[in-house]
């Protein structure tokens, strides 16, 4: 522990503290001087006087606005401030003078994720409405197939197409019952040179159905993708095949109607 | 004393504070308060407010550490008064 220095050159290190510009042999003859009441004391009235002039006072705010910022920002991923980097010359010049009130900082950040989240909102909401808007200007296509000679009965079968959706619904009326171990096909026939992947007779096997008594009914569909494309969907057809394979397509239709 | 009267104190005595700092920092020389200024309200590192001012950095630390001791000095006397 080194002798007492004169009360002037302890007062240029005390400031020296505090402005945290020592250099490292101030700091190290600060270290080493021997305990001063006094001292100690001069350097929080530095402190103080030095807060008191360049620290701005914060301004709190009410407790209605408080408690709605502290509710926001729990639910909000304020992200954290990055460490002050190590630099050559002290950084807690900054540290004592915050350019904001900690408040109004965190105040621009949750207005900042408001706008963004009330951003991301309406456009989905656009979005939503473009998109029905779309849907809604695509009229259904109704399809009624006609009953071939190998159906006796007076059937009905109508198809309602969305092909923008892809979905549609199958109505049917008056359907034979059918045998045991066989089942209702509904098939999209294409064109031969369509880009899909089809059977030997260029279809797909869009549905099955089957009825142990009269079929009657309304059923939801699935359409294949070949809806989307103009022109390659050639006719929509209904066959009666085994229920073991249904996809091997080895039945004549007894309902059909070109597109 | 009710809150209004509380609030009127307090409104005072910040008022009589912001007039002795204003005394205090008015007390400094100019090169005190241009670089306690450039450091505490403009954020700037004392090795930039050197290159700024095309100061050494040795002269740059004295005036803000005999800034800060007549900052000290000066608010403790019109605190006394």
């Amino acid at each position: 522990m080194s002798q007492p220095i004169p009360p002037e050159d302890r007062q240029i290190l005390n400031a020296g503290y505090i402005l945290n510009d020592l250099s490292a042999e101030e700091a190290a003859l600060l270290a080493s001087l021997p305990p001063d009441p006094a001292a100690d004391q001069e350097i929080a009235e530095l402190q103080r006087a030095l807060e008191a002039s360049y620290l701005s006072e914060e301004v709190q705010p009410s407790p209605q606005l408080r408690e709605a910022i502290m509710m926001a920002a729990r639910s909000a991923a304020v992200s954290q401030e990055p460490p002050h980097a190590v630099a050559d010359t002290p950084p807690p010049l900054r540290l004592v003078s915050p350019p904001l009130p900690r408040w109004v900082r965190m105040s621009g950040a949750i207005a900042a994720s408001a706008i963004v989240a009330l951003s991301a909102s309406n456009y989905w909401l656009w979005r939503s409405l473009q998109t029905q808007q779309a849907q809604l200007a695509q009229p259904t296509v109704t399809v009624a197939l006609q009953p071939t000679d190998a159906l006796s009965s007076p059937a009905q079968v109508v198809v309602d197409l969305q092909p923008t959706q892809l979905r549609g619904t199958l109505r049917i009326e008056n359907l034979p019952p059918l045998e045991p171990g066989k089942v209702y096909v509904l098939w999209t026939l294409l064109d031969p040179d369509a880009p899909f992947t089809t059977d030997d007779k260029n279809a797909i096997l869009t549905h099955v159905f089957s009825g142990t008594g009269q079929a009657e009914g309304t059923q939801d569909l699935t359409l294949p993708s070949a809806f989307q494309q103009p022109g390659v969907v050639r006719a929509i057809a209904i066959t009666i095949e085994d229920a073991s394979a249904p996809q091997r397509h080895a039945a004549a239709p007894i309902l059909i109607q070109q597109l | 004393m009710d809150t209004s009267t509380d609030a009127l104190a307090d409104t005072a005595q910040r008022q009589k504070q912001s007039q002795q700092v204003e005394a205090a920092l008015s007390a400094l020389s100019d090169n005190q308060r241009q670089v306690l200024h450039l450091a505490y309200q403009e954020g700037m590192t004392q090795a930039a407010i050197a290159n700024q001012l095309g100061m050494p950095l040795g002269t740059v630390k004295a005036w803000a550490r005999r800034g800060l001791i007549k900052l000290r000095q000066t608010l403790q006397t019109l605190s006394e008064e």
